[in-house]
């Protein structure tokens, strides 16, 4: 047990494989990954390459063909409030105010009463949107609703984030500012992420290790360890550093593509 | 500039209103043995109000229809519920649905006459049939609507059954349930007016057939009318609790 407990995630031989009529398709081919307590770590690939279902079994939400997932020392069977989830589609529960729906985490945790509404305005005052507390999702612009997504998955106090995408709706400059105030928060908050993106850039820039996965089947192809300064602005965005990296990472990306080409002519 | 967009909105429905009331009135006029028209219809009213026959046809109506009506929207909550949640048991129903759906509550008629006499009973028993597979349907099918994405975002924030259902599954099916009273009231409506065409003692639908057994066209079209009026008004009044009930939503603190 101890040698499982020295990461927070070990996800340990896991496959992942859909039956579809006659054919099997393999979504993730055996997967090893180990996690560190307090590491941000991000996922890239193509479409198809298993990214979202491997997150979507750290979370509990679908099972794992073999193989197992261990989150810290335990073995994942169900979602849990110890792995908080930020979804592309925010998944703000749209009948309830800004304020509400952080409350619905916290009412899971068993908070109560004045409490509640005062401990809301403060994860809702981490993410910088106190004024819109009383508003609902929908008279929100999306880069808000992931703020509120993401105050809300705070609320629930996760040992470890979970996030698929969660930027990849949004403009250029929301995305900058979000990824900047997620790694401020991180920081803060000392919480394990797992960050799932398609945006080369987006991965270097917030992690600091890039899981490079391929498609057919699902694979992790190379682990690339990102080192640039903890706290990371605009000049680390635009250093001739982080560019290396993502032409590394861009490489490995492209080579993986070329490889697929020469499948298809044979 | 909209409320003046609002006012002329609202005028063309007027004039749409006395147009057709015109119209009517022309038919009379043409036809005068066949159709009666709008004043016709009017004095007819009056009568059926001083006679004391008109009151009781119309609240013994409204009463078959909102017991019917209550009676089918809460079963078809909860069983909406049920088939919408655990596939099993929507497996084992919905062949039996898919057909009783298929049959018009009118072709009941005969049956329930057998079985529950030309009674309150048999009536309520018709249209708790008719509302009550319209409105069964549009739920479950709305409770199978809910985004995936909320009700795995409520999993991973660690909620269990009971919750989800009650905090996230009901309020997100809301829109659904009210487009199902919609219809529900509809069906209900249609249905007793049916039944009490051709089995009933009391009601609007008795009025009808009795009048037009004495060709006593004013009553006839009298019952047409009335039937239509409380019909739109019920309509009307699922519309302002959706909407109030969406306010509602709007204004939680």
């Amino acid at each position: 047990m101890t040698a499982v407990q020295e990461c927070k995630i070990h996800v340990d031989h896991v496959e992942k494989r859909y039956q579809v009529g006659e054919r099997q398709i393999v979504a993730l081919s055996e997967t090893n990954i180990k996690v560190n307590e307090g590491e941000f770590i991000c996922l890239v690939g193509p479409t198809g390459c298993g990214k979202t279902t491997l997150l979507n079994m750290i979370a509990g939400l679908e099972p794992v063909t073999s193989g197992k997932i261990v989150v810290s020392g335990r073995e994942v069977q169900k979602p849990g409030r110890d792995r908080g989830v930020v979804f592309q589609q925010y998944a703000l529960f749209p009948w309830l105010t800004v304020r509400k729906n952080i409350e619905f985490a916290l009412s899971m945790r068993g908070i109560r009463g004045t409490e509640r509404s005062k401990m809301a305005r403060e994860f809702l005052a981490l993410v910088n949107l106190e004024e819109f507390e009383n508003a609902l999702p929908k008279q929100l612009s999306g880069g808000m609703k992931q703020r509120v997504a993401l105050a809300r998955a705070y609320a629930a106090q996760p040992d470890v984030l979970l996030m698929d995408e969660p930027f990849g709706a949004l403009d250029a400059d929301t995305k900058a500012q979000l990824q900047e105030d997620l790694l401020t928060s991180w920081r803060q908050l000392k919480t394990t992420v797992i960050f799932i993106t398609h945006d080369v850039e987006e991965a270097v820039f917030l992690a600091q290790r890039v899981i490079v996965m391929a498609a057919r089947p699902g694979r992790v192809k190379a682990e690339v360890d990102i080192q640039l300064p903890l706290v990371r602005n605009h000049a680390v965005r635009f250093s001739s550093e982080l560019l290396a990296y993502k032409n590394d990472i861009w490489n490995r990306l492209h080579a993986q593509r070329v490889d697929e080409e020469s499948i298809h002519e044979n | 500039m909209r409320k003046i967009f609002k006012f002329s909105q609202s005028l063309i429905s007027i004039l749409s209103i006395i147009v057709g009331l015109g119209l009517w009135q022309i038919a009379e006029l043409t036809l005068p043995t066949l159709v009666a028209g709008p004043i016709q219809v009017i004095q007819a009213f009056g009568e059926g109000i001083q006679n004391g026959t008109l009151i009781p046809d119309i609240s013994i109506s409204l009463g078959r229809v909102l017991e019917g009506f209550i009676l089918a929207l809460a079963s078809a909550v909860v069983f909406g519920f049920i088939l919408g949640w655990y596939q099993p048991v929507r497996l084992m129903l919905n062949p039996w649905l898919q057909f009783l759906r298929m049959i018009p509550p009118i072709a009941l008629i005969p049956l329930v006459v057998v079985y529950l006499g030309v009674g309150q009973s048999a009536k309520v028993f018709v249209i708790f049939f008719a509302a009550f597979l319209v409105m069964l349907v549009t739920i479950y099918q709305g409770v199978r609507q809910v985004d995936l994405t909320l009700i795995r975002a409520a999993r991973v924030l660690g909620c269990n059954d009971w919750i989800l259902f009650s905090r996230v599954i009901l309020p997100a099916s809301v829109p659904h349930i009210f487009t199902a009273m919609r219809l529900g009231i509809a069906a209900a409506w249609t249905t007793l007016v049916a039944a009490e065409l051709i089995a009933a003692s009391h009601g609007l639908g008795f009025m009808i057939e009795q009048a037009s057994n004495y060709f006593e066209m004013p009553v006839v079209y009298l019952g047409i009318t009335i039937i239509g009026i409380l019909g739109i008004a019920m309509d009307r009044g699922i519309l302002a609790m959706e909407r109030k009930f969406t306010l509602w939503q709007e204004k939680i603190q």
